[in-house]
């Protein structure tokens, strides 16, 4: 069902992505999309693949401002995804010396402070340009696992004593399952969802905003031609300061979703911080098409779409150990093979056709 | 005589440093690629090295010619057949592309060869030789004379040979390069192939010197870069006081601040970076 699920939004989006195509036929289309997504915990039994698709697209919009639409290759955003998550946990945890917050302010809370670190981050390492400012964000991604379990400020003895668990285990508080009467709403099945939900919608409006402002026009700029940008008057470290943020900040509201469904957040946890979730954001919005409006949902629902149907095909967890191979073959495949994206056929008068990968194959060789 | 002693292991541990910083300021400063996967390529190396030792016995300074030529096909089929397809297209579609590889071969690896920690243990590993108080290690004293052999032998390639003025008439300037009759994308192939064979030569000197495994070479890459950074671009000589600077820097920051060492570093690299941005020998580039 899940499967069904994903496909049928995978073709709204599709539909609703073609720039060709009314807005009498978008608009209806966007709105079904969303409507199918609401009713989705219905027609699912476990909806839990549905909400790993809907955070990891969240996060992928987030590389998508700063990758796809400034043209900047930020290696470093699983830094804030795990950062969000672990001040999340750190606020909204119910064990002695935490705040122990709900999340609706606890998230806001997380997102809002990683901006801050975001910002931070990003004026000092924004003043560097292409290759510089990539191999700062690989820095980045190194040095934040480091940082949460930096004794001086988080230690038993540090500034914010045991913020993040300090070496003992970090839970965000158990979330009971809905009663109501007649029926109870599980919390995976029901709230997680909606959450999940809502991180996505909120990537995907921001998104929306910032394609058609002023803001999103000058970040394009900065892609084609800094030098030029600059020339025309935009702010340029401004501007990539700011979508920097924006990117960092809904890589931060995924992964606070992401670790709230978790629950047991240890500082020893790694996983936040994987390879795995580095590469997932960069091939979502890979696949899907940088620098566009809709290419992270399509990739995302693309990928979980092949996920699930691999996993109802062997139920082994074989894909799970090899997840991080496939995803770094498929980077390489898809920037090789289709540099656009899906989104290619979508928005182009371009068939589908064999001849179209290699074209896209031969069209920048030496 | 403490002090003493830091300085020569910073200074040895900088030899292998300028040899990573070497292979990798070629291809950025002749090709304009960060190439994310030469991490990769010395971990490939320190492989070889490993299992070459292990399963023939064979020992890690014999096998490092055929390391490094096998390094070196590697590297010129990976540059000829794939990268040289996406040379014209934005910086940003090299760096996706060889951050894919990067990450394709470390997680190959770590399937294979799981995340066990390894090393090469020739009967001389681990075994120092004394001068006074001073301890020498023989692998990094091995290595010193690896990496400085190297590099006379790189810098009279490319200074006397045609090939190697082709190279570096490349970097200096691609159109007129292709206006004189110079095939671009075997030379291309070929500067990526050397510096391959270079990081094979670093990964199988590393595979003597510490315990390795698919996990601990990513933070290569960062210090490569950091090693052309501080020596500046494009130049050997550079590459090399680079690699003794960072070498120094990592030691001392090591020994005083063994937590925050990373951070120190780091920080070291990116006032650099800021001060002065051409490096410490560095002129504006190739390009």
């Amino acid at each position: 069902m899940n499967l069904a699920v994903l496909c049928a939004g995978l073709l709204l989006a599709s539909v609703a992505a073609r720039p060709q195509s009314r807005a009498a036929v978008r608009r209806p289309a966007t709105v079904a999309l969303l409507l199918l997504m609401l009713v989705a915990p219905l027609l699912s039994t476990s909806t839990g693949i549905l909400f790993d698709a809907l955070t990891a697209m969240c996060i992928a919009y987030g590389w998508n401002v700063i990758g796809g639409f400034t043209g900047y290759a930020s290696f470093g955003n699983v830094a804030y995804l795990g950062l969000g998550a672990f001040v999340a946990a750190g606020f909204m945890s119910r064990q002695p010396g935490h705040l122990g917050l709900p999340w609706f302010v606890g998230i806001p809370l997380a997102v809002g402070i990683v901006s801050l670190v975001a910002l931070a981050i990003g004026l000092a390492v924004l003043r560097l340009r292409g290759h510089y400012f990539s191999i700062a964000t690989l820095g980045v991604a190194i040095a934040m696992p480091e940082f949460i379990n930096w004794d001086f400020a988080f230690g038993p003895d540090g500034l914010i004593p045991n913020f993040f668990g300090g070496g003992r285990p970090l839970n965000f508080p158990l979330v009971p399952d809905l009663q109501i009467p007649g029926a109870t709403l599980g919390a995976d099945r029901y709230l997680f969802y909606y959450l999940g939900l809502l991180t996505a919608v909120a990537a995907l409006a921001t998104t929306a905003l910032l394609s058609r402002s002023k803001f999103g026009y000058a970040l394009v700029a900065i892609r084609e031609n800094e030098e030029a940008a600059e020339a025309m008057g935009v702010n340029t470290t401004v501007m990539k300061s700011f979508a920097y943020v924006l990117s960092a900040a809904l890589a931060a509201l995924g992964g606070s979703v992401i670790g709230f469904k978790l629950t047991n957040m240890t500082t020893e946890a790694e996983a936040l911080f994987s390879t795995t979730n580095n590469l997932q954001m960069i091939v979502i919005a890979l696949i899907g098409g940088t620098g566009t409006l809709w290419g992270p949902w399509i990739g995302a629902f693309i990928l979980f779409a092949i996920q699930e149907a691999l996993r109802t095909l062997s139920s082994s967890d074989v894909f799970l150990q090899w997840q991080a191979v496939v995803f770094s073959f498929l980077i390489i495949v898809v920037v090789l093979f289709l540099p656009r994206g899906l989104m290619q056929f979508l928005r182009g008068r371009e068939r589908f056709s064999w001849r179209v990968f290699l074209r896209n194959l031969t069209a920048n060789r030496v | 005589m403490d002090l003493l002693q830091h300085v020569l292991n910073g200074l040895l541990q900088g030899f292998i440093f300028a040899l990573i910083g070497l292979g990798f300021s070629m291809v950025w400063g002749i090709l304009n690629i960060i190439n994310l996967a030469h991490a990769a390529f010395i971990m490939l190396a320190a492989y070889l090295a490993y299992f070459l030792w292990a399963g023939q016995g064979i020992d890690p300074f014999v096998a490092l010619p055929l390391i490094m030529a096998i390094l070196f096909v590697v590297g010129y089929v990976i540059q000829s057949r794939v990268i040289n397809l996406v040379m014209r297209a934005s910086v940003l579609t090299t760096f996706l592309l060889t951050f894919g590889m990067e990450a394709l071969l470390v997680n190959i690896a770590l399937r294979l060869w799981t995340a066990d920690n390894r090393q090469t243990k020739p009967f001389y590993a681990n075994v120092s030789a004394s001068v006074g108080d001073l301890r020498l290690p023989y692998t990094q004293l091995g290595a010193v004379v690896v990496v400085i052999t190297l590099t006379v032998l790189l810098y009279l390639f490319l200074d006397r040979t045609r090939t190697g003025s082709s190279i570096r008439a490349v970097g200096q300037n691609r159109v007129a390069a292709t206006l004189m009759g110079i095939d671009i994308a075997r030379t291309y192939a070929l500067t990526f192939a050397i510096s391959a064979a270079l990081a094979g030569a670093a990964g199988t000197l590393l595979s003597t010197t510490s315990a390795f495994s698919p996990g601990s070479f990513g933070v290569f890459n960062i210090l490569a870069f950091s090693v052309v950074v501080l020596g500046g671009l494009g130049s050997i000589p550079g590459a090399l006081v680079g690699g003794l600077v960072f070498g120094l820097v990592n030691e001392f920051a090591g020994t005083y601040a063994l937590e925050e060492r990373e951070v120190v570093v780091f920080a070291i690299v990116v006032f650099v970076l800021i001060v002065r941005p051409t490096g410490l020998l560095g002129r504006e580039g190739y390009r």
